[in-house]
């Protein structure tokens, strides 16, 4: 009451031409651009010249409603009510189809838009004129009290922010589904907006002053918005680089605070991990692999001594179900990684197909290890990749790594499939040996010959399966793949090769077991190239098709998923023991950094050659020439010590995101500091600061707050804030003065102003009780009145 | 308008988030739209503010003690409206050196608005008001625009009125009041003086017979009595309450000698060089005068006095009645 009878009485409302003018032209534009924007978007099929009309009918409407004087606003609104209420009784039915109309346009929008299988149709047959009627109908119906409701936002209170509000959500609901309005009814939602905006600062302090400024301003906001859309043509729309950019380390700090706060699985995991392609569990699942989208955003940092195209292994894939790649079961593996000493026990339904070890080797370093024996002078390569938002659980690195088992740091061997990252460690550094070849004259050392042919009869074992709803097609693949080599005219480099060689009178060991294989692995991706075209807006495979069947034999398009998997088997059926390969390539400039983003996600196939290990073959046509192992060249480095040994930077704790900082030397107990820090530490002593800071600025929330009511222009009310505080005060002991009561009393109900010295005498008598209060309660009861009260 | 920064800083934030996470030609837009905007809203602006003119104007005169009123008044030409007005003015004493500052705020109206300003006067003096900056928010309430012109005025803080008593010599019949300085084209009467000839006398006021005695020509000038020159002095220093009294006293007698239908001389001597400034005190409106240009001179706590010099008077005005002015009382009569 108190407040009202201090506020400055407003004038009343006449509306003069120029208010009518302004705000007419406003709820026109209001109206057209929210419905609009939202009818465009959701592609809702309307008749446009019924709609406009309805909008000139509303707005006129709503003018004459809430320019009558506040006392006549009922008869307008009953009538319009009333007849709002029969226009619906009436068209019932055409409101009904209507609303069908619009569901499907949402819905079907939204599934467009977000790539989701749930398109509907109406039942109903019926003509789209129909259709078009029944939507034109139901937004006619819904847009009386809209255009009701924003008068009164625009005309009678003139609020820049409850209009706003009313008219952000019909642009919005689109654009949060990347959908983006029609532009005229958009730029018309956006003038509103700039005009009221505009007009907002003197709205209240000179009705007829913004009426005229708002017949202004339309005019010059229609003009900025024409201009900046002439000068920024939308058919030459470049997005700016800072904002792809500024998208990327987002995301990656997204994905980072993800895997250190929640492992992967919170809210942060939404942002994808490395391109699509791979999953951090290891499995590549096929059956969603629809048309590629990529952000650009950077996955990888790399600084290596390598330059040129380096592939980057991410992991590998042994068994094909069909609809996906997965690695083999972990029992399949029996003692061949044991460590000495070390036994693995067996479980319910374990079967050990291998019971013999490696004795430490890993067959990732086979090539290297063979490339070494031959040529010990050849310079090593150092590689440091830094992950920053691809798959959390890889470490990608190039082929023929060095860096044996025990001299790693921060990653870690997990069997033949790939190296693994280890918590908090986000660099890692490896030694590569470059430039190796096959077909080189490169022997395994003799040490290591038994652990290969050990692994060689494991690899026979498991990398030459074929699923049977896939066996036909691969079959068919390889018949017509013999039916070129016979066709005489076929001169294509790898059927020639295949031609020379299969001519050849005397083939040697390393021919037979080397060369075969690679020429196989050529011949296919041969045959792919010319059956199937690489594209990567390639749909999903049907539910149900055979993943590389389909590709085969039905739709011949595709992209590195399609082939790499189509190429594995295939090659598998020619006796090649081969598996699927995930990771990214990358083109290493002369600066020897390179950022890889996560469009370089590729897939590829690795097959293994007797006596020297696994070799990365491209089969890809968009990526044909490729040679995965030997493309990249060492750069002229110092040489590293005797022993190369891998780095590992730990993260550091104190940051949400991790950001590693390089650290120890080469050879130390990385593994130890990797893994010992733990962001989520951090939040503890985070919530104890807050905590602790809370109570006193809830303290000083409270005395500010006061201190304004005691300081406020209205020294009566000012003297009631203060007796108001003494009555609070009075439940922790405190006293109210007889004479601030008297105050308080006169200041209430007495029409005359307190003076200066009295507001002055209240709140002193409110500030000493407050002290008294203080002093006289004990400690506990004094931090409950001080800090979680506020109070003194 | 804090608010309003605020909002467009997260209006802009959210531009920008939208440019970041929008990966159409909208977010673009938007963010240009959001930045443009601003440049917009200044443009719009102008009109009303190049139209609007500020002024300032004392109301009167006041008496020590009251308060000094001024009149700020916002005169607008355009037909757009204008955001609030924020406008800072100083203020300063010019005698006693006192200074303030003060801000206020002026919500424009069609036409003209005005702001009634009140300023402590509590020493005497010349107090001066001028707009210092003036400056009008544009019409998103971001940047402050200036008003053009700069208006500044004065009004005088005048002594208390006081009854004064006139001091016996002004009232004793021929012995001070009274003078006899030479009548303007000579004639004959009881009274005369000697003097040595000079071109242009007539040859009637030629006393022969002393002529013939001194061997040179003597003039004999015709004397009349007529009021002595009344010369009011104060010394221009000292603490500002005890100039408060002087003035007091000066005011007073001023003001008596006035309903006397007394013209009369105030002095005083700047208080560092030590030059005499006369003013000849006619009326109302000469003490008011006086009482300006005296208002207008700082007075520091010490200074030269005016009684170490010589006064400022015409050699033809004889010997004055002069009254020194203190705190205390007024002193002198025939000098």
């Amino acid at each position: 009451m108190n407040k009202r009878k201090n506020r400055p009485r407003r004038p009343p409302f006449r509306p003069t031409p120029a208010s009518l003018a302004g705000d007419g032209v406003l709820l026109f534009l209001c109206l057209y651009g929210a419905v609009l924007s939202f009818v465009s978007a959701f592609s809702v099929r309307t008749y446009p010249i019924l709609l406009v009309a309805g909008f000139v009918v509303c707005t006129a409407v709503s003018l004459l409603t809430w320019s009558l004087p506040r006392r006549w606003w009922a008869l307008p609104l009953l009538l319009v009510s009333g007849l709002w209420a029969w226009g619906l009784w009436k068209l019932w039915d055409w409101l009904v189809l209507g609303e069908i109309s619009l569901r499907c346009a949402v819905v079907n929008t939204f599934c467009a838009s977000l790539g989701l299988d749930g398109y509907i149709e109406p039942i109903a047959q019926l003509s789209p004129s129909v259709w078009a009627m029944g939507a034109t109908l139901l937004v006619l119906a819904a847009l009386l009290p809209l255009s009701l409701l924003l008068g009164l936002t625009i005309q009678r209170f003139r609020s820049f922010w409850l209009t706003f509000w009313v008219t952000f959500p019909f642009p919005l609901a689109p654009i949060c589904i990347s959908v983006t309005p029609a532009w005229l009814p958009l730029c018309a939602l956006l003038l509103v907006w700039c005009t009221m905006g505009l007009a907002s600062l003197v709205g209240r302090q000179d009705r007829k002053g913004a009426a005229r400024l708002t017949l202004a301003v339309l005019p010059a906001g229609a003009l900025l918005l024409a201009g900046l859309t002439a000068a920024m043509p939308q058919e030459s729309y470049q997005r700016p680089q800072w904002a792809d950019d500024a998208l990327d380390r987002f995301n990656n700090w997204a994905v980072h605070l993800d895997i250190a706060l929640f492992q992967g699985n919170g809210p942060f995991g939404l942002f994808g991990s490395g391109g699509g392609l791979a999953n951090a569990d290891g499995e590549v699942d096929l059956s969603h692999a629809g048309p590629l989208g990529f952000s650009g955003r950077t996955v990888l940092e790399v600084e290596t001594d390598l330059r040129g195209r380096i592939y980057l292994r991410g992991f590998s894939s042994a068994v094909y179900d069909g609809g996906s790649w997965g690695p083999l079961e972990e029992e399949v593996y029996g003692q061949l990684f044991a460590q000495d000493g070390e036994e693995t026990l067996p479980g319910p339904s374990s079967v050990y197909y291998h019971s013999f070890s490696l004795d430490g080797w890993q067959p990732l370093n086979f090539p290297a290890l063979a490339d070494r024996e031959a040529f010990p002078d050849k310079e090593y390569a150092k590689f440091t990749v830094r992950n920053v938002g691809a798959d959390p659980g890889y470490v990608y690195v190039p082929y023929h790594i060095l860096s044996q088992p025990e001299e790693l740091g921060g990653t870690a061997f997990v069997n033949d499939v790939c190296l693994a990252r280890m918590e908090d460690v986000w660099t890692h550094t490896v030694y590569i040996q470059p430039g190796c070849d096959p077909l080189s004259e490169a022997e395994l050392p003799a040490e290591v010959r038994e652990a290969e042919r050990g692994y060689q009869s494991f690899v026979y074992a498991n990398y030459l399966d074929i699923p049977d709803e896939s066996f036909a097609a691969v079959e068919a693949a390889v018949r017509a793949m013999a039916y070129q080599l016979s066709q005489p005219q076929e001169e294509a480099r790898p059927y020639r090769q295949y031609t020379d060689y299969m001519m050849a009178t005397s083939l040697s060991s390393q021919q037979v077991h080397r060369q075969l294989p690679l020429l196989l692995a050529e011949l296919t991706a041969a045959y792919l190239e010319d059956t199937a075209e690489y594209n990567p807006d390639a749909a999903v495979t049907p539910e149900g098709e055979d993943f590389v069947s389909y590709f085969l034999t039905e739709s011949h398009e595709g992209y590195c998923m399609h082939f790499a998997s189509a190429a594995a088997l295939i090659l598998r059926y020619l006796g090649v023991p081969t598996r699927y390969v995930t990771g990214y390539v990358a083109d290493v400039p002369d600066s020897g950094k390179v950022s890889v983003p996560d469009s370089a996600a590729h897939a590829w196939v690795e097959i293994y050659l007797e006596g020297y290990g696994w070799e990365p073959v491209e089969v890809t046509p968009a990526y044909a020439g490729g040679t995965p192992g030997q493309s990249a060249t060492a750069a002229v480095t110092p040489k590293p010590t005797a022993t190369p040994r891998p780095t590992a930077t730990a993260a550091p704790s104190a940051s949400a995101a991790p950001t590693p900082t390089p650290s120890q030397g080469p050879g130390t107990a990385a593994e130890e500091e990797a893994a010992s820090l733990d962001l989520r530490i951090l939040l503890i002593p985070l919530l104890a600061v807050l905590v602790i800071l809370a109570f006193p600025a809830n303290r000083a929330l409270g005395r500010a707050r006061r201190e304004k009511r005691f300081r406020q222009e209205n020294t009566n009310r000012a003297v009631i804030a203060a007796y108001l505080y003494l009555k609070k005060l009075e439940r922790w002991g405190g006293e109210t003065p007889e004479d601030i009561f008297e105050l308080a009393k006169k200041a209430k109900f007495s029409p005359h102003t307190l003076t200066e010295t009295e507001r002055e005498a209240a709140v002193s008598a409110a500030r000493a009780a407050a002290v008294r209060v203080d002093k006289a309660l004990p400690w506990r009861w004094r931090f409950w009145c001080r800090y979680l009260l506020g109070l003194c | 308008m804090l608010h309003r920064r605020i909002s467009y800083a997260a209006l802009l934030a959210a531009a920008i988030v939208f440019q970041i996470f929008f990966r159409f030609y909208l977010s673009t837009f938007t963010l240009v739209l959001v930045l443009a905007l601003p440049v917009l809203s200044v443009l719009l602006t102008l009109p009303a503010l190049l139209g609007s003119t500020l002024r300032l104007t004392p109301r009167e005169n006041i008496p020590r003690g009251s308060e000094g009123r001024f009149t700020l008044r916002l005169e607008r030409k355009s037909a757009l409206p204008l955001p609030p007005v924020q406008v800072r003015l100083t203020w300063r004493n010019q005698l006693t050196g006192e200074e303030g500052r003060l801000s206020c705020r002026l919500t424009p109206q069609p036409g003209e608005t005005e702001l009634p300003l009140a300023l402590p006067a509590s020493h005497c003096g010349r107090l001066v008001c001028g707009v210092q900056a003036a400056w009008a928010l544009d019409l998103l309430g971001l940047f402050p625009l200036p008003l053009p012109g700069r208006p500044r005025s004065a009004l005088l803080v005048l002594p208390q009125p006081a009854q004064a008593e006139a001091p016996d010599e002004l009232e004793a019949p021929r012995s001070g009041g009274v003078v006899l300085r030479p009548r303007p084209g000579g004639g004959p009467g009881e009274d005369y003086d000697l003097r040595e000839y000079r071109a242009g006398d007539s040859l009637r006021s030629i006393h022969w017979k002393l002529s013939s005695k001194k061997d040179e020509l003597v003039v004999r000038e015709t004397l009349e009595p007529r009021q002595a020159e009344v010369v009011l002095t104060y010394d221009h220093f000292g603490p500002p309450e005890e100039l408060d009294q002087v003035f007091d006293r000066l005011y007073a007698l001023s003001g008596l000698l006035l309903d006397k239908g007394r013209v009369h001389h105030i002095q005083w001597a700047a208080p560092v060089s030590g030059e005499v400034t006369d003013k000849q005190v006619r009326d109302r409106q000469g003490l008011l005068a006086c009482l300006d240009a005296a208002f207008s001179l700082e007075a520091p706590l010490t200074g030269r006095s005016i009684l170490d010099g010589a006064l400022k008077l015409p050699p033809s005005a004889g010997q004055p009645l002069h009254f020194h002015v203190t705190a205390r009382d007024v002193k002198g009569g025939r000098r």
